[in-house]
């Protein structure tokens, strides 16, 4: 990143992104992840890292993953983590292949109503996959009906719909794990369904990304490049806000003084 | 009857038979809202494509009156239905838009940037905006602002190399004084929508009927 | 630098990017060109993966397995199952009649299909709602708030300081919102205390907002920093300099005019 500072930064991941990394870490090799990319390329700046963190870290642990998307913009993004992910895997010389280890299932409209669909059955949701493959002749669909072959549900989530209708429709409906990766503006929601187990964690935003990478240990990851510059704009923004204030607050004590 | 009355009852048929589903472990029951899910999928579906429908035909009126900034609208128009016909083609010869193609190379070089670029403008309203708008006029507008201000120096690593409390502060704050906040909003708004959702299913509220 | 399509995109991207951040300047035609052709992409985007997608393998597919099975004997079918295919002509005819919303004489039977809509969402997310938002919320605030188990104070498990917060902050924020007695004597006191948890919230989405927001200016200009290598052309520079042109060129011959274009 052109714009590095003088000092080794450090990190403190919280609970909530634990959380997540303990919620893959938790599940057995072979267990299928379901993954559902509800983001676009207008929030791909945030949400593109964490999904490409979680996709290695399921991949390397020997996990299966099904990935769809509720957002028409999510199965291009899909395809484009799985191939970057694939790449670099094979560079540490662990292959992963198409139909065996994860799929797209691509878009389907619906919201909520795709979201109770997915739960009762996949296959009718998705006849074909996103390159029109049929389910049936995939290796890793077969047997997968609905959430009872999913170990864990994780929703890469921009807006709506996104992580509240999955808690709403497929966490409670079906009792399926959740973990979630969410913009930094739906982050302070999330937080009350953390507390009350309904979410076992999320990321938040690029700075959840980073501590997520940092987990991780990918420390040239993309999100913790970021983190860099992203620390010296939250101080300039919050030098702007107090200078905004101290020249209201003189401007406050001129008008008492002049009355 | 038919125009008024009709959607009245299908709401109420629908969505007595959608919430006595979850109620109801009957094989039949299940089968039939499952293939009613499917119909929904299917109606939105359309419905976007009324949605694109319209677009096409508010802006070819404009052009076709050469009204205010047509040239903008047939430049809407010309990329609309270049990017759709480029997608039929696509589906046409290979069955598919996935992988490699033309589609795929315009959602990358022209939607992408566009659409990443869009969102990427509103940093520089907030910057403007913590300038001009954000005073603490009273004690609980500086309420608001000094826990911003911990959230935002708690949040980066910077926070967490500045002292190790920053982050700790930063994260309690989110964990109970926030969580508190927003689940009183979501609880509320829960009772709202069960309330909506009752008034409509039932009939009282009917927004289906605005418009045509 | 030889023009490969991966270079051509480049130069695309990056004077699409540059001409969006014109509008930083203010609103001129680049920048309402780029706008213009941004919604033109996105809805043929989305009509194209709508019917690749849903319509395709969801409504046609199914139909056409359906006829093209009919009339076979059992023993020749290969899908046994193909018949339900029939079904989605409930769901094609209820299609056709949204797409009547276009036409202003027979737009009033477009209610009905909306009417099914209508009718399954609210039954979906009323019930859907009522177990995560408000049944699990309201379980999740009953915590213990004496006891000898828990520490008095830990900044992250839970502890007693924080359930009493906890409880405290859902409690009087449900008061303030409360509308149906006047918030007078206790419950304006109540009420009052609210708001500092909804200030602490909303101070709280400020602080994450900035964060999201620059992120999202991080990237891009990460994008444009690699755009500007010299292996495509120094595309960003370029670019800029075009658009920077533009708009003086633009600029000047508005003043030339007398008066600035009207937005």
């Amino acid at each position: 990143m052109f714009l590095r500072l003088p000092v080794k930064l450090k990190y403190a991941p919280d609970e909530k992104t634990r959380g997540v990394y303990d919620a893959v870490e938790s599940l057995e090799p072979g267990t299928i992840v379901y993954i559902s990319a509800d983001y676009g390329p207008s929030t791909r700046a945030e949400l593109l890292p964490m999904h490409e963190a979680i996709v290695y870290h399921a991949l390397k642990r020997d996990l299966r993953i099904v990935s769809a998307a509720l957002w028409p913009d999510g199965p291009p993004l899909i395809d484009l983590v799985f191939g970057k992910i694939k790449a670099e895997l094979a560079e540490e010389g662990i292959q992963k292949e198409y139909g065996a280890d994860f799929v797209n299932l691509g878009y389907k409209a619906g919201n909520d109503v795709t979201i109770v669909k997915i739960g009762s059955s996949i296959p009718e949701t998705f006849p074909v996959d996103y390159n029109k493959t049929p389910l049936a002749s995939l290796p890793l669909m077969q047997g997968v009906k609905n959430f009872d072959q999913i170990g864990l549900l994780v929703d890469i989530s921009a807006g709506w719909p996104g992580v509240r209708e999955w808690l709403q429709q497929a966490q409670q409906r079906f009792k399926i794990r959740l973990v979630a990766g969410v913009t930094a503006v739906m982050a302070p929601d999330l937080y009350a369904f953390f507390q009350s187990k309904q979410i076992e964690g999320f990321l938040g935003g690029l700075a959840g990304a980073a501590e997520y990478e940092y987990l991780l240990g990918r420390l040239e990851g993309r999100a913790m490049a970021g983190m860099n510059v992203q620390s010296i704009a939250h101080f300039v923004i919050l030098g702007f806000i107090l200078f905004g204030n101290v020249l209201y607050y003189r401007q406050w004590r001129r008008s008492r003084l002049e009355r | 009857m038919l125009r008024d009355k009709a959607p009245v009852w299908i709401t109420f048929i629908v969505g007595a038979f959608m919430v006595s589903k979850f109620f109801l472990n009957v094989p039949q029951v299940t089968k039939v809202a499952g293939e009613l899910e499917q119909w929904c999928l299917i109606i939105v579906g359309i419905s976007i494509v009324l949605g694109v429908v319209n677009i096409l035909r508010v802006n070819l009126k404009v052009v076709a009156n050469r009204g205010r900034d047509w040239g903008y609208k047939l430049a809407l128009i010309v990329s609309m239905l270049g990017m759709t016909a480029v997608g039929i083609v696509e589906l046409i010869v290979r069955k598919s838009i996935a992988g490699e193609s033309v589609f795929q190379y315009l959602y990358r070089n022209v939607y992408t940037p566009l659409s990443a670029t869009m969102f990427s403008l509103l940093a520089f309203f907030i910057a403007s905006a913590a300038f001009r708008a954000f005073r603490a006029r009273n004690f609980r507008a500086a309420v608001l602002l000094v826990a911003g201000a911990i959230v935002m120096i708690g949040r980066v690593p910077l926070g967490a190399t500045i002292h190790p409390i920053l982050p700790k502060l930063a994260d309690w704050i989110m964990a109970y004084p926030n969580a508190a906040g927003q689940r009183g909003m979501v609880i509320g708004a829960a009772l709202g929508v069960v309330a909506t959702g009752l008034r409509v299913i039932f009939g009282i509220e009917r927004p289906y009927l605005r418009g045509n | 630098m030889s023009l490969t399509p991966e270079i051509l995109g480049v130069w695309v991207s990056a004077f699409l990017t540059l001409a969006i951040f014109s509008f930083l300047y203010k609103d001129n035609p680049v920048y309402k060109f780029a706008e213009h052709v941004f919604v033109g992409v996105s809805a043929g985007y989305l009509l194209i993966l709508t019917y690749s997608d849903t319509l395709a393998p969801n409504l046609v597919q199914p139909l056409i397995k359906a006829a093209q099975h009919a009339g076979l004997p059992a023993a020749q079918e290969v899908d046994p199952q193909a018949w339900t295919g029939w079904f989605r002509l409930g769901a094609l005819a209820l299609g056709i009649l949204m797409l009547m919303r276009l036409s202003p004489k027979w737009g009033w039977v477009s209610r009905w299909p909306l009417a099914f809509l209508i009718g399954t969402y609210a039954a979906l997310r009323m019930t859907g709602l009522a177990q995560a938002d408000l049944v699990m919320q309201v379980n999740a605030t009953m915590v213990p708030l004496f006891g000898k188990d828990l520490p008095r104070f830990h900044w992250q498990d839970p502890s007693i300081l924080n359930n009493w917060v906890l409880v405290i902050g859902v409690f009087s924020v449900l008061i303030y919102f409360f509308f149906s007695l006047e918030q007078k004597g206790p419950l304006k006191h109540a009420a009052f205390i609210g708001t500092f948890f909804l200030m602490v919230a909303f101070g709280s989405s400020f602080g994450y907002t900035v964060l999201a927001r620059i992120s999202l200016l991080i990237g891009r200009v990460q994008d444009l920093y690699e755009f500007a290598e010299r292996r495509t052309g120094y595309a960003s520079i370029v670019c800029a300099v075009v658009v920077i042109l533009f708009l003086v060129a633009w600029e000047l011959r508005n003043r030339r005019k007398g008066s600035p274009e009207t937005e």
